[in-house]
């Protein structure tokens, strides 16, 4: 079966793992009170580094 | 004068939740584009087929006219004439184990004359018919697509059944009283219903990472799995629908592995069991899928030997047994009857 595109984005995806890790860990900190943007400085890293590994590919 | 044409009962009463149109058509698309990829995800369905054949074993009873309510591609039927292989390295308790399974498939597959699968899907019910397995059944097979929710196909005759069985379909029916009350009325009475449901806690890491990754991307939340049946519930449910001594209990089904958040979706849709509830968001964005695949990895990941982190997948299956209500069934002896005073024991 070819690959999907879902597939590749987040094969892509862990080629920034030490920035997702970051991110999860913050979610896990903080899963109790989460609210919007809780973790929004870990999440802006962790997406910036997706697009550059996307070569500058934004949404 | 106005006639308030608008203002009319709608013929439909039932409060629906699931959408039926849209699921027969994601149970169907891949067993018919894709027929190879889609027996690859029959794990599941196998499993708790293996599981229901233990249960069956117990029962000694008479099962000529069996109906498989909801059978997919009739994995019971399957796994009763494909005989279960026993590991070389197996421990003499598992081979001792094996065995026993694979005597209780034959006589199980012995005791039971007509075989009736029913699914609303005809291409899941007609995927492996051409496979060799199903010469090991001597009865007669029947594949009948129908509605399971409607209910009216003619084969579901009052009455007429010595036993039914429904695996793993009875999630997507909208309303599962009537439909429980229906199986009810094909059984013939003291005729034997056993079913599995997929439970409160299936997909649990899965809702809990969406839910946390779309409540703080977004500040909200969309229904991504199922509402689902609890086991304190299933009692009741099966009670209202006239089913007698019951037995209900719930065993997990833990797949683990899997690489990331996609995988578990992909082969949740190759299942043909994404969502399909009606209020679904039918779209999950880029930033979602990035924040839900590494919150089930930092909350639910499990780490291997090598470091890697894979992700494991909970599928909660309940299993019920009931009877339809008979005469001749063991009755409670009436109140006040005992003769042995309970203080004189305890």
């Amino acid at each position: 079966m070819k690959v999907r595109p879902a597939k590749k984005f987040i094969d892509v995806s862990a080629k920034c793992s030490v920035e997702g890790m970051a991110y999860g860990q913050c979610i896990l900190k903080n899963y109790a009170t989460i609210s919007k943007d809780s973790c929004q400085a870990e999440f802006s890293s962790f997406k910036s580094c997706v697009q550059k590994q996307m070569s500058g590919k934004k949404w | 004068m106005l006639r308030r044409t608008l203002a009319t009962n709608a013929p439909n009463h039932q409060f629906n939740v699931f959408d039926r149109v849209a699921k027969l058509a994601q149970r169907s698309r891949f067993p018919k584009i894709n027929p190879q990829e889609s027996k690859k995800v029959e794990y599941l369905r196998d499993e708790v087929a293996t599981k229901t054949i233990e249960r069956l074993a117990f029962i000694t009873r008479d099962l000529t006219n069996t109906l498989d309510f909801g059978s997919n591609g009739g994995n019971l039927l399957k796994n009763l004439c494909i005989p279960t292989v026993i590991p070389p390295d197996a421990s003499t308790e598992m081979s001792q184990h094996l065995t026993q399974l694979n005597k209780d498939k034959l006589t199980i597959r012995n005791r039971i004359s007509n075989y009736t699968m029913f699914d609303s899907s005809q291409e899941i019910l007609h995927r492996d018919v051409h496979e060799s397995y199903w010469d090991a059944f001597a009865g007669t097979t029947d594949r009948v697509v129908g509605d399971e929710e409607k209910f009216n196909h003619p084969v579901l005759k009052s009455d007429y059944f010595d036993s039914v069985i429904s695996n793993l379909s009875l999630h997507w029916i909208n309303d599962l009283p009537g439909t429980l009350a229906n199986i009810n009325r094909v059984l013939k009475p003291d005729g034997l219903f056993l079913g599995t449901l997929f439970g409160g806690d299936t997909l649990y890491e899965l809702r809990t990472a969406l839910q946390l990754a779309e409540l703080e991307r977004k500040g909200g939340l969309s229904p991504r799995v199922s509402p689902l049946v609890e086991l304190n519930d299933v009692g009741t449910l099966l009670n209202r629908a006239g089913f007698n001594m019951l037995t209900i209990d719930t065993e997990e089904i833990v797949v683990g592995g899997f690489p990331d958040i996609v995988s578990v979706c992909n082969d949740l849709q190759l299942m043909g069991e994404q969502n399909a509830v009606l209020s679904r968001s039918g779209y999950l964005d880029r930033d979602l899928l990035l924040a839900a695949n590494e919150i089930y990895k930092a909350l639910h990941g499990e780490k291997g030997p090598d470091g890697t982190v894979t992700l494991p997948v909970t599928f909660s299956v309940i299993f019920m047994i009931g009877w339809k209500k008979s005469e001749n069934q063991p009755q409670p002896l009436p109140r006040g009857s005992g003769q042995v005073n309970l203080k004189d024991i305890l």
